[in-house]
């Protein structure tokens, strides 16, 4: 990680996070104390196995779940407990969702969908067709791809027209939740490379959530580990993967299939 | 390429984009296009016969009346077509007002906080529950009885059973990844109704629509019938039927013809509706078209293999498997391959290779819809081309599935479902199988393993649901254990303990097993011997050192390796 970007003043910053969600007998503390930042420019893979609040983060990020205690703060913009549901800019943070099947509407073409979040009110892909096409084939999606409905795309592809369409609005800090899980391997690469080069190109500030810690390395600088609503280990790439301070993270790359530490013979 | 189990006349599944209309829907639309030329030329024709009084009065049917006249002398044969008109332009009035604001009022509650929603879609369930009939019999009242209040009372009376579907309807699509994010997007919330809710329920809103009309006919003309309708000298099939009523016993001609124009219309709409379900889920089209389970057939032409091994010292043996959809297209395209016994084989392959249909054909099982013809399938020494007593299979070959939330029964508990086997195939005592159940709970990482039994499949979480099923399956005296992406939904600290345990059980059960996946690196870890399917078709076979010394020679075994090589954590060895 460059320098000039740890000295500059963080794109996020996630100080004391707590969240509670459910009430009575179904109350569960999702997030207890999380503290981490992202610098602008920079990308942090966030890896927990189901249930360790990973997908809560997100949610919290793009303010579809209250914030419990402590506080986030995004480019300009704080939250706090009091203000998690206060109206946001779109610029200000774009989530692209695990299911490709489900973030596309059936109904509505490629084009269509990176009209709205070009122009939320109106829609209209006429206006902005350059741009559309523009973005489509930033993602490597064929040409015409603009007026295909969703049933027309493969899952991979589906993929690619939702990260052209939170990408397009351009805004300072993109969340990417499992986007990877739902995809054939060979796609998943084509994929994260695909991530790997728009971060560059575009100077993206990520949060990239898996619960694979293999998939998130090719598009992170940093890694924040989850366990339970804790974080348990934040530190740059080479460091986690090489020498994780902690036992769960350990733990976690010894079960990574083909990894170095992963046995499963006596 | 046999095709025993395709009827030559079965529609072709490429051509589903098009989407053929059923005879259902064919026959409602002749009838409707029937009614409404009626409706449109019968005034004008027949106008004038119909309202021409006579002094031949309350005749049967005669060649010049063919339904008879009414008592003033009028035709009814005439009234009957001229009346269609009237009754179809109100009763499409009448569906028009329940349909539009039953929709918009049903749309409108997503806008409001959830406390007032669930107040409004309380009072509306009210609504709903007091019987249509009833209301518009008091609207009518209050508007006093004519055309114009009877179509407005029974168009309101319809109006809470849309509010209710389409707000029903509604919920599930509000939820979706596009609805959440086109709000991130700053999309106002009016306009996610129009633009994302509202396309996504048109489909089912037409097919209710129609039936709908169905029910308002009726009800319009049970309401001209008793008087608060039509009111003369207007006419519609209620107040012909009404008319007729008094006579019915003299001349019972009077109330034919309206009573069959009714039935007319109402099937009309009946048959639209269904139809346009019908057409809607592809599901439903195929029980329409006839339900067929399929069966694993012995190949035609069973060309004489070479007795490479007895397939009774095999766990499993498969030769030349064929899996063809109805339309001919071979999604498993001979495929041969043998388990031994204390053997795991891995069948790799990515969406679409045809992995999980050859496994599932190994174990006889075979999905609706596709035909599967093999020369040879021997599972835990079963022959599954002929007839197998499934008390045996049962106990000799353990399955685990894919998607472990739709195998299980929700109403029954996961102890009564996963001692099955123990206990009716082996009869090993009920609390003892409880027992032996709760260990190897125990030994998957299941929490509070010693009650988990006792509860119900939708009590756990679908990790530990599919734990449980691999628990169950690891319990039996099985020789074949056939596993189908066992590990996919797992967490991978948990898919190491269960792939630990699989090797475990191979070692003391001595079972061949079958593992499929889409994961190489999983496979390459577990497995005795891999399989790499592509297509239909086995690509490649490798030993676990060819596949650890990668040493691979299909291109597409190499591009699967380097996907793989690339998911994995870095070479790099941390200490």
């Amino acid at each position: 990680m460059s320098t000039a970007a740890a000295v500059r003043r963080p794109a996020v910053e996630i100080d004391g996070l707590g969240v509670v969600l459910g009430s009575g007998a179904h109350r569960t503390e999702a997030l207890r104390g999380v503290s981490f930042t992202i610098a602008p420019g920079c990308s942090v893979g966030l890896v927990g196995e189901s249930g360790s609040g990973k997908s809560t983060l997100a949610r919290v990020l793009a303010g579809l779940v209250p914030i419990g205690s402590g506080r986030v703060r995004i480019g300009d913009e704080e939250f706090t407990p009091g203000t998690s549901r206060r109206r946001r800019d779109p610029g200000l943070l774009q989530l692209v969702p695990q299911d490709p099947y489900s973030s596309l509407s059936p109904r509505r073409t490629a084009g269509q969908a990176l009209a709205e979040a070009m122009d939320p009110r109106r829609a209209d892909v006429r206006a902005h067709r350059t741009d559309i096409e523009e973005w489509l084939a930033r993602v490597e999606l064929p040409a015409g791809s603009a007026d295909k409905y969703p049933h027309e795309f493969s899952g991979g592809q589906r993929q690619r027209i939702a990260i052209a369409r939170a990408l397009c609005v351009r805004p300072r800090v993109v969340v990417a939740d499992e986007v990877t899980s739902a995809l054939d391997v060979s796609v998943q690469v084509e994929v994260l490379e695909l991530l790997a080069q728009l971060r560059v190109e575009l100077e993206l500030t990520m949060l990239f959530i898996s619960h694979d810690l293999a998939v998130v390395r090719h598009v992170s600088d940093e890694v924040a580990v989850l366990c339970a609503g804790e974080l348990r280990e934040f530190g740059g790439v080479r460091q986690v993967y090489t020498a994780p301070r902690d036992d769960y993270t350990r733990r976690l790359l010894d079960s990574v299939p083909g990894g170095p530490g992963f046995r499963i013979r006596a | 390429m046999s095709t025993v189990l395709t009827p030559s006349s079965a529609a072709p599944e490429r051509t589903g984009r098009v989407r053929r209309a059923g005879p259902m829907l064919i026959t409602g639309l002749i009838l409707l296009a029937l009614l409404v030329l009626v409706a449109v030329l019968a005034p004008a024709l027949l106008g004038d016969e119909a309202r021409t009084l006579s002094d031949r009065r309350l005749l049967g049917p005669t060649a010049d009346h063919p339904l008879g006249t009414d008592e003033l002398g009028r035709d009814l044969f005439a009234r009957a077509l001229v009346a269609t008109r009237t009754t179809l332009l109100l009763t499409v009035a009448a569906t028009a007002i329940s349909v539009v604001a039953g929709v918009v009022l049903g749309l409108l509650v997503w806008l409001m906080p959830q406390r007032i929603r669930d107040l409004v879609l309380t009072a509306n369930a009210v609504a709903v529950a007091f019987p249509g009939l009833v209301l518009a019999l008091v609207v009518a009242a209050v508007l006093g009885p004519g055309a114009m209040s009877a179509t407005v009372a029974v168009g309101i009376a319809g109006i809470p059973s849309f509010v209710r579907l389409t707000a029903n309807m509604a919920a599930p699509i509000m939820v979706r990844d596009y609805v959440s994010t086109a709000r991130l997007l700053g999309v106002p919330r009016p306009i996610v109704l129009g633009r994302h809710v509202l396309p996504n329920l048109g489909g089912p809103l037409l097919v209710l629509s129609a039936n709908s009309f169905a029910v308002t006919l009726t009800e319009l003309s049970g309401l001209s019938f008793i008087g608060l309708g039509v009111q003369n000298p207007e006419y519609d099939f209620g107040r012909l039927l009404a008319d007729g009523l008094p006579h019915v016993y003299v001349q019972p001609a009077q109330i034919v013809g309206p009573s069959v124009m009714l039935v007319l219309a109402g099937a009309a709409a009946m048959f639209i509706g269904d139809g346009l379900a019908a057409r809607s889920d592809p599901r439903l089209r195929s029980l329409v078209r006839g339900r067929r389970t399929g069966v694993l057939r012995p190949a035609r032409s069973a060309a004489t293999h070479e007795p490479d091994r007895d397939p009774a010292d095999s766990a499993l043996s498969v030769r030349d498997l064929r899996v063809t959809t109805a339309a001919g297209r071979e999604l498993v395209a001979g495929v041969s391959f043998d388990v031994g016994p204390g053997e795991i084989v891995g069948l790799v392959g990515e969406s679409g290779s045809g992995k999980s249909l050859t496994a599932m054909s190994a174990a006889g099982l075979v999905p609706d819809g596709v035909a599967a013809t093999a020369g040879r399938v021997t599972a835990a020494g079963h022959d599954l081309l002929g007839p197998v007593s499934p008390g045996d299979l049962a106990r000799d070959v353990a399955l685990v599935y894919q998607d472990p939330i739709s195998t299980f029964n929700p109403a029954l508990t996961l102890e009564s479902q996963l001692t099955e086997v123990p206990r009716v195939h082996l009869g090993v005592h009920r609390r003892r199988a409880r027992e032996a159940l709760a260990e190897s709970f125990r030994e998957l990482r299941i929490s509070s393993p010693d009650t988990r039994g006792r509860q119900h499949p939708h009590e756990l979480s679908g990790g530990m649901l599919q734990r449980a099923m691999i628990a169950a399956a690891l319990l039996t005296e099985a020789k074949l254990i056939i596993a189908d992406e066992p590990t996919t939904a797992l967490d991978v600290t948990v898919q190491a303990e269960v792939l630990r345990r699989f090797v475990a059980a191979k070692d003391t059960l001595g079972a061949g097993m079958l593992f499929i996946s889409h994961d190489l690196a999983v496979v390459e870890a577990l497995c005795d011997r891999t399989l790499v399917m592509r297509g239909g078709q086995v690509v490649e076979e490798l030993t676990r050192d060819q596949l650890a010394r990668r040493e691979v020679t299909h291109p597409y075994t190499r591009s699967l390796l380097a996907a793989t090589r690339y998911l994995e954590p870095t070479e790099e060895t941390h200490p």
